[in-house]
C-alpha cells in the first residue's frame, strides 16, 4: 500500500518530481503513438492523413 | 480521452483514497468497477462510431470514396476500444495505488508493438487506399491488444496492491465513481466537440488543410503529459 503521507513528510518538490517522472514518460510515450502513426501514414499522401484525422481528430 | 482522462482519473482518485484509508475491500470493488466500466464503455463507443461515424465523416467533408476508406480504418480501431479502455483502466487503477512505472512500461510496449505491426502490415505506397487504411487500423488494434496483455502480465506477476475478485463488485461504488467520471467527462466532450468543429472547418479548405491539421493536433497531444504526468503524481 502506498504511503499516504509521502508528500507531507518529505520535501514536496523533489518527492513530486520523483513521482511525476514515470507518469510524464508514460504519457509522452502514449501521446507519441499517434505521432508515430502519422509518420508511418505520411508516405501514403494527404488523403490518407485526412481520413485518419477525421476518424481520430 | 474518456478512459485515460475523465473516468480513468476518477478511478485513480478513488483508488488512492481507498488505499490511503486502508480500505482494501473498497479498492477491490473499484478494480471490479473499472473492469466493468471498461468493457461496457468501450463497447458503447465502438457501437456508436461503427454504426453512426459515417455521419460525422460526411459532415466533416469527406467524399464517398474517402468516407469508405475512413470507415474501414475506424472499424478496426473502434472494435478494439474495449481492449483500449481496459488497458487504460488498469493503468489508472495502478496509478491510484502509487505505481506509475508499470503503466509507463505498458504504454511503451504499446508504442513499440505498434511500430512492429506497422512495419509488418502496412503495404507498399502503391497499394489501394482501402488496404492501407485497413492495415493501419489493424496495426493500431493489435498494439492495443499487446498493451493490454502487457499491463495484465505486469499486474499478475508483479506486486498486487489490490486483490482481484469480481465478487467484490459493489453497485454503489460503481455509481460513485461513475458520477465523478461522467462529470469529468463533460470536459472531454467539450474537447471532442471543439476537435470536430475544427476538423469540419479545415475540411472546407481542402484535404491538404485537413491532413495538416491532423498532423498538428497530434503534435499538440505531446503537451498533454505535462498536465497528465504531474497531475497523476499529485493524486498521491
Amino acid at each position: 500500500m502506498s504511503n499516504p503521507s509521502l508528500l507531507l513528510d518529505k520535501p514536496w518538490a523533489p518527492t513530486l518530481l520523483r513521482l511525476a517522472i514515470p507518469g510524464v514518460i508514460g504519457a509522452v510515450v502514449m501521446s507519441s503513438l499517434q505521432v508515430v502513426e502519422a509518420h508511418f501514414l505520411s508516405r501514403y499522401g494527404a488523403e490518407i492523413l485526412a481520413a485518419v484525422a477525421v476518424v481520430l481528430p | 480521452m474518456f478512459s485515460a482522462g475523465a473516468i480513468g482519473g476518477a478511478i485513480s482518485g478513488s483508488v488512492a483514497r481507498a488505499m490511503g484509508s486502508g480500505d482494501g475491500q473498497r479498492a477491490s470493488a473499484l478494480l471490479a468497477s473499472a473492469i466493468i466500466i471498461a468493457l461496457i464503455g468501450g463497447s458503447i463507443m465502438a457501437f456508436l462510431v461503427i454504426n453512426w461515424g459515417h455521419h460525422i465523416y460526411r459532415w466533416a467533408g469527406l467524399d464517398n470514396d474517402l468516407l469508405q476508406v475512413a470507415e474501414r480504418y475506424a472499424w478496426w480501431v473502434f472494435m478494439a476500444q474495449p481492449v483500449y479502455w481496459l488497458m487504460n483502466m488498469l493503468c489508472s487503477v495502478l496509478r491510484g495505488t502509487g505505481d506509475l512505472k508499470r503503466p509507463a512500461w505498458a504504454m511503451s510496449v504499446t508504442v513499440i508493438s505498434y511500430t512492429f505491426w506497422a512495419y509488418l502490415l502496412l503495404p507498399a505506397p502503391s497499394a489501394s487506399q482501402e488496404l492501407v487504411m485497413q492495415s493501419a487500423g489493424q496495426a493500431m488494434a493489435l498494439s492495443f491488444i499487446v498493451g493490454l496483455i502487457c499491463i495484465v502480465v505486469l499486474y499478475l506477476y508483479g506486486q498486487r496492491p489490490i486483490d482481484i475478485h469480481l465478487s467484490a463488485f459493489n453497485p454503489s461504488v460503481l455509481g460513485a465513481v461513475l458520477r465523478q467520471g461522467l462529470l469529468a467527462a463533460s470536459q472531454s466532450v467539450m474537447t471532442i466537440i471543439y476537435s470536430l468543429v475544427a476538423t469540419a472547418l479545415f475540411a472546407r479548405l481542402g484535404l491538404h488543410w485537413l491532413a495538416g491539421y491532423g498532423l498538428s493536433v497530434r503534435l499538440e497531444l505531446l503537451m498533454v503529459p505535462v498536465i497528465f504526468g504531474i497531475g497523476g503524481a499529485l493524486i498521491h
